[in-house]
């Protein structure tokens, strides 16, 4: 009987059944409002720590922790934390804003996967960005600072019944801004752009419950916020992104945005393990995928190939295992990923529009 | 052997075609009987998908966070609140009665609006989150279809409160009856805030988790309550009261078709006799034939069975709309139009008839078997003694089964009992009625002798027609003497209780600010309680003039209202002194925080309450806290709607409330009784149906004999009786029989409607009323039968051959 109602209710809200893969080409935030809404540009570059906020004339914006964790017996574990926000609609209503929330938050061992979706209404109160002290939250999944800096800081959530995440996170480096001091271009002609910035040195150390026992865990962080009118695009059609912890303490991120009718774009960041980042652009960096694999009824590239010449990073990227698949009402693939070569290390890897 | 069954089956469908009445009666018998299943059975499940369907039940089984009291409501910020403390699981719904008309600006009607938080349902469905959270710049809703239609709007928009215009109406058979869902942000823009129109409740969408539950009663705030689930149990609302009906009606149907068509295969057999002597003469074996035969009845039964599966889910959708209006109308539940899965029906139609009719046929098979293989030496009737014994002994079986029932099952079991018996009743005693009525008859006429000594006969050889007819005949009386029983109590019982001359619905106390001189207000009260064997409804009720003169009761101890007024005593419903075997004198324990009462009170009087599928009982006001659930009871001093002072109660109560809606007093009982009577149409057409048929096949029955008794016509003719005279004691001859059989089923229709009331009803639904005997009712039962009968009398009288043939060769 709930069912009904609630197929009822998702008639209601316009919603349609989508089990079907996302056939490449499929933009991911296509509903996003394309009403009046502030301008990415090269002028107004993040200024922190005031930009951790919420930039609520943006169309979308998002606060991405991944983190690579690891217990006392060395047994790999992974994580992810994201709040989005979506500028969404007219802002008339008593009941919330104009703004609307997604959370996804997830824990992979090697071979279990817990996952976890909520939406919510801004203005509501059970969802949204605090700044002093800084707070993304969304219910019970919290991402609380001390101060309105980011760190330390405490995350909790629990995507599923008897599964915890409660771990303690601190900053060892600096913030790497991507792109031009944080403006980042994604396509040659610079029609797809965001203010962009991370914190990749964060330690991460804590405590993960399973319906197999408690863990003690610990390892590395990477935290992304990223903010935009420019993305939301029906030639938009997914992304490749890499996120990685080398084992000598640099770290690297690189980007590879598909753009109808236009090659794949290539941008990157490489992070010294002293906090001095420098842009790649596609001479910079080469990014090819080298196998691909069927999860869950799509073709997906999971192993890649990175060069980054000038940093004499020749690597090879797999997944730590094949189905790190978000099954969200809007798919994608987020996972841990080993990397061997010229450089060891761990990382994460999230495939959209496939 | 096959070819020898084969060779049998062939000869049987020549003769049917040579004398088709018998075949095609127990073709029309079958497809009846598996028409009026067919449709019961896929009525009862759109019914039942429907009650699962409405709103009220999709939240029902959810356990509510709700405001204790309306001075400090509910709040969004309790809400997000709540959600922050991990209860996720809390959907925030706003529900409220508001105009409704379509956006070319019709009539308004009052209609729930329930807005419920979509986004906190996302994820228990599969959903695409680009298009939900993108808003929708044209706001959506939902009705069910039997709301739109009543809407009759042209275009697909609505207009609520004269303000929110909601577009892209869906209708959709799982919304809730007069009810239009809409997203919760979507209903709280402008003119609609928080502040006029509070949120009503938090749904608590999780089962079972007795952890959780308690770990969200202790989180709650002091202003907010956790509420349990409403009742889900099968108590017996109007809509199952429907559907037990249909039911019924539907057995009983197809328990006559069956007699139907065993009386049929008796005269078929009958009939086929020498022809079945000559195939055994022959060399065909008797099991052979027998095979043949069953084989041409089972196909007799596929065929009937599939014309009558086809009609009733066709009957069903054809009356899918009426039903849902019905549905919505009556019992505020939806009606899913049935997905009819044809085929399932067929199989299942074909197994169920196919057995049917192989049972039924065994007896008469077994009697032509015996007629096969020798001469049978004729069977004696009984003698008086054991006449008498076997009437005793129906009659302690019938005083037995109805005073022993302990469930609605075992009380059915008394009806099929009670049914069973009267038919043995009328084969023992109706020969015996029709030869003490030829005794009477003076021996100077000797034709009206003739004409009842034969009737006499008729009844001993078409005795399973009889007992069709007697079924059909005493299941209307008893239908009929029990509805008839049931509006008068309803009707009394309202024209009592309804004490006001208006009566006006308002969703909160009214300001008594610029009340109308001659009005009081009687703030109402009420509150949900556990009692140790179940949920009870405990309402306020004034122990003052005019509520003490307006009350009804069944039973009541000395000074209960004195007791009742002071707080020592406490008046208990029909339904929670049957469910919890309760009577004068008892003692109840209410503990409840919010009820200022003594623990324990004495039951004082046990009233009648209609219809409801709740146990409650009523207490004086004092008892309830300003905790308790509040709404307004406006007792008028005045005025008929001609009256000048009922414009000014008017306006007051529109005052406090926009679109308030006043009912008088006449109109209220008139919509009452229009909604009983509604609820009976189809059960009462499903009765009619039965008596045709049975009535139909009880004349096929005599029309048949009285061909074979074409010599004795002959005979008579011959001693100069007119044509017309005979086909004139023919007549008296069949409506004797039938005045027969109708005065031995009225006292049958009578002890029916009376194990309907006292038993049937008692178990299933808790609750009783007074039989009532009124001569009419019977009359009327007993004259459509006559009519039905007097229709078909034409058949056999028309066809009657009324020139003298000496040639003394019977026709087969």
């Amino acid at each position: 009987m709930i069912k009904r109602l609630l197929l009822v209710l998702c008639i209601l809200t316009g919603c349609s059944p989508d089990n079907q893969a996302v056939a490449p080409g499929n933009s991911l935030f296509a509903g996003a409002s394309t009403g009046k809404t502030a301008n990415v540009t090269p002028a107004a570059t993040p200024v922190l720590p005031g930009d951790h906020r919420s930039h609520d004339a943006y169309q979308l914006e998002w606060w991405y922790l991944t983190l690579v964790l690891n217990d006392d017996q060395g047994e790999p574990f992974a994580a992810q934390f994201t709040l989005f926000r979506l500028l969404t609609g007219p802002d008339n209503s008593d009941w919330s804003t104009a703004q609307t929330y997604m959370a996804h938050v997830s824990v992979h061992s090697q071979r279990h996967h817990w996952f976890g979706e909520r939406f919510a209404r801004g203005g509501v109160g059970n969802a949204g960005i605090e700044e002093k002290p800084f707070a993304a939250f969304m219910d019970d999944w919290r991402w609380q600072a001390t101060s309105h800096e980011l760190f330390p800081s405490t995350l909790s959530f629990s995507p599923a019944a008897g599964v915890q995440l409660t771990l303690d996170l601190t900053q060892h480096g600096p913030y790497a801004m991507h792109g031009d001091n944080g403006y980042s271009e994604k396509s040659a002609d610079g029609r797809f752009r965001s203010y962009y910035y991370s914190q990749p040195f964060i330690q991460a150390s804590g405590t993960l419950t399973l319906p197999s026992g408690q863990h003690s865990v610990s390892g590395n962080g990477w935290f992304d916020h990223e903010w935009t009118s420019a993305l939301a695009d029906q030639d938009a059609l997914g992304w490749d992104w890499f996120s990685l912890h080398l084992d000598n303490g640099d770290k690297i991120m690189a980007f590879r945005m598909h753009v109808n009718d236009a090659t794949p774009y290539v941008t990157g960041t490489y992070v010294t393990r002293e906090g001095q980042s420098h842009h790649l652009d596609s001479n910079d960096i080469d990014l090819q995928p080298t196998a691909t694999l069927s999860v869950a009824g799509r073709t997906m590239p999971l192993n890649w190939h990175m060069v980054i010449p000038s940093e004499q990073v020749d690597i090879q990227l797999i997944p730590f295992k094949t189905d790190q698949y978000n099954r969200a009402q809007f798919p994608y693939y987020e996972g841990r990923m080993q990397v061997s070569g010229t450089h060891a290390g761990s990382g994460f890897m999230e495939l959209t529009g496939y | 052997m096959s070819r020898s069954w084969r060779m049998s089956l062939l000869t049987l469908l020549a003769l049917s075609k040579s004398r088709p009445w018998e075949p095609l009666l127990v073709l029309l018998s079958v497809t009846l009987a598996a028409a009026g299943l067919s449709a019961v059975t896929l009525i009862n499940e759109g019914a039942g998908k429907g009650k699962l369907a409405s709103a009220d039940s999709a939240f029902a089984g959810n356990y509510q966070v709700t405001a204790r009291d309306e001075m400090q409501p509910l709040q969004q910020a309790d809400y997000a609140a709540l959600r922050r403390q991990g209860f996720a699981e809390l959907v925030a719904v706003a529900r409220h009665t508001l105009p409704v008309s379509c956006d070319t600006g019709s009539e308004a009607t009052n209609l729930n609006i329930v807005a419920v938080d979509t986004f906190a349902l996302a994820t228990r469905v599969s959903s695409n989150p680009a298009q939900q959270l993108g808003a929708v710049p044209e706001a959506r809703a939902i009705v069910s279809p039997a709301t739109w239609r009543a809407l009759q709007c042209s275009d697909e928009a609505l207009m609520v409160n004269q303000s929110l215009r909601l577009t892209r109406i869906i209708t959709d058979a799982a919304a809730p009856p007069r009810t239009v869902l809409v997203d919760i942000a979507t209903f709280y823009q402008p003119p609609h805030t928080l502040t006029d129109y509070p949120l009503t409740s938090l749904e608590f969408l999780t089962k079972d988790n007795d952890a959780q539950l308690d770990r969200l009663r202790q989180a709650l705030p002091s202003h907010l309550s956790l509420l349990p689930p409403q009742p889900t149990a099968n108590t017996g609302s109007l809509s199952d009261s429907f559907q037990l009906n249909l039911w019924a009606m539907g057995m009983l149907m197809a328990v006559v078709c069956l007699f139907i068509i065993a009386n049929a295969l008796h005269l078929m057999y009958r009939a086929r006799l020498p022809t079945l002597i000559q195939l055994r003469q022959l060399g065909i074996g008797v099991r052979i034939l027998g095979l043949a035969l069953l084989g041409e009845m089972v196909g007799l039964a596929i065929f009937g069975s599939t014309l009558g599966v086809i009609g009733g889910a066709w009957l069903t959708r054809a009356l899918t709309p009426t039903l849902q209006d019905t549905f919505s109308s009556l019992f505020g539940v939806g009606f899913f139009g049935p997905d009819a899965l044809i085929p399932a029906l067929l199989l299942k139609g074909w197994a169920i008839s196919a057995l049917a009719i192989t049972l039924v046929s065994l007896l008469p098979l077994r009697r032509l078997n015996q007629q096969l293989i020798m001469r049978s030496t004729p069977v004696t009737g009984l003698t008086s003694g054991l006449r008498l014994l076997f009437t005793l002994v129906l009659i302690i079986l019938c005083t037995v089964a109805t005073a022993l029932p302990w469930s609605a099952f075992t009380a059915l079991l008394s009806v099929v009992v009670l049914l069973t018996s009267g038919c043995g009743m009328v084969l023992m005693w109706l020969p015996i009625l029709l030869n003490r009525i030829r005794q009477l008859v003076p021996a100077r006429f000797p034709l009206a002798q003739w004409s009842i000594a034969s009737a006499c006969e008729l009844s001993q050889r078409t005795r399973l027609a009889v007992c069709a007819f007697f079924i059909a005949l005493t299941a209307n009386t008893g239908m009929n003497v029990m509805t008839d029983s049931f509006r008068q109590a309803t009707a009394d019982w309202l024209t009592q209780r309804l004490v006001a001359p208006v009566y006006a619905y308002t969703e909160s106390l009214p300001d008594e600010q610029g009340k109308p001189a001659g009005a009081r207000v009687y703030p109402g009260y009420r509150q949900r309680l556990e009692l140790k064997q179940g949920p009870v409804v405990a309402r306020a009720y004034y122990p003052q003039s005019p509520f003490i003169q307006a009350m009804v009761f069944n039973s009541t101890s000395d000074n209960a209202w004195q007791a009742f007024s002071y707080g020592q005593g406490v008046f208990i419903s029909q339904q929670l002194a049957f469910r919890q075997g309760m009577t004068l004198g008892d003692s109840l324990t209410i503990d409840h925080p919010d009820l200022a009462t003594r623990s324990s009170l004495k039951v004082v009087a046990i009233y009648p309450d209609y219809g409801n599928p709740e146990s409650q009982l009523l207490l004086p006001p004092q008892a309830f806290t300003a905790k308790a659930s509040q709404f307004a009871s406006v007792v008028a001093a005045t005025p008929a709607p001609d009256d000048p002072q009922y414009s000014a109660l008017e306006a007051w109560l529109a005052s406090q409330e926009s679109n308030v809606r006043i009912y008088d007093r006449e109109q209220l009982i008139s919509l009452s009784m229009q909604t009983f009577d509604d609820t009976f149409v189809v059960t009462d057409a499903l009765n009619i149906a039965t008596l045709l048929v049975a009535g139909l096949s009880f004349l096929l029955s005599v029309s048949l004999l009285t061909m074979d008794s074409q010599p004795q016509f002959s005979l008579i003719r011959s001693l100069g009786v007119s044509a017309s005279a005979l086909k004139r004691a023919l007549s008296a001859q069949y409506l004797l029989l039938c005045l027969g059989t109708i005065a031995l089923a009225l006292p049958f229709g009578i002890l029916l409607a009376w194990t309907f009331i006292e038993r049937v009803n008692r178990f299933a639904f808790a609750w009783v009323y007074p039989l009532k005997i009124e001569l009419p009712v019977l009359l009327g039962s007993a004259l459509a039968s006559l009519l039905v009968v007097s229709l078909f009398l034409l058949i056999p009288i028309g066809r009657l051959n009324a020139r003298a043939d000496l040639s003394n060769e019977a026709p087969l």
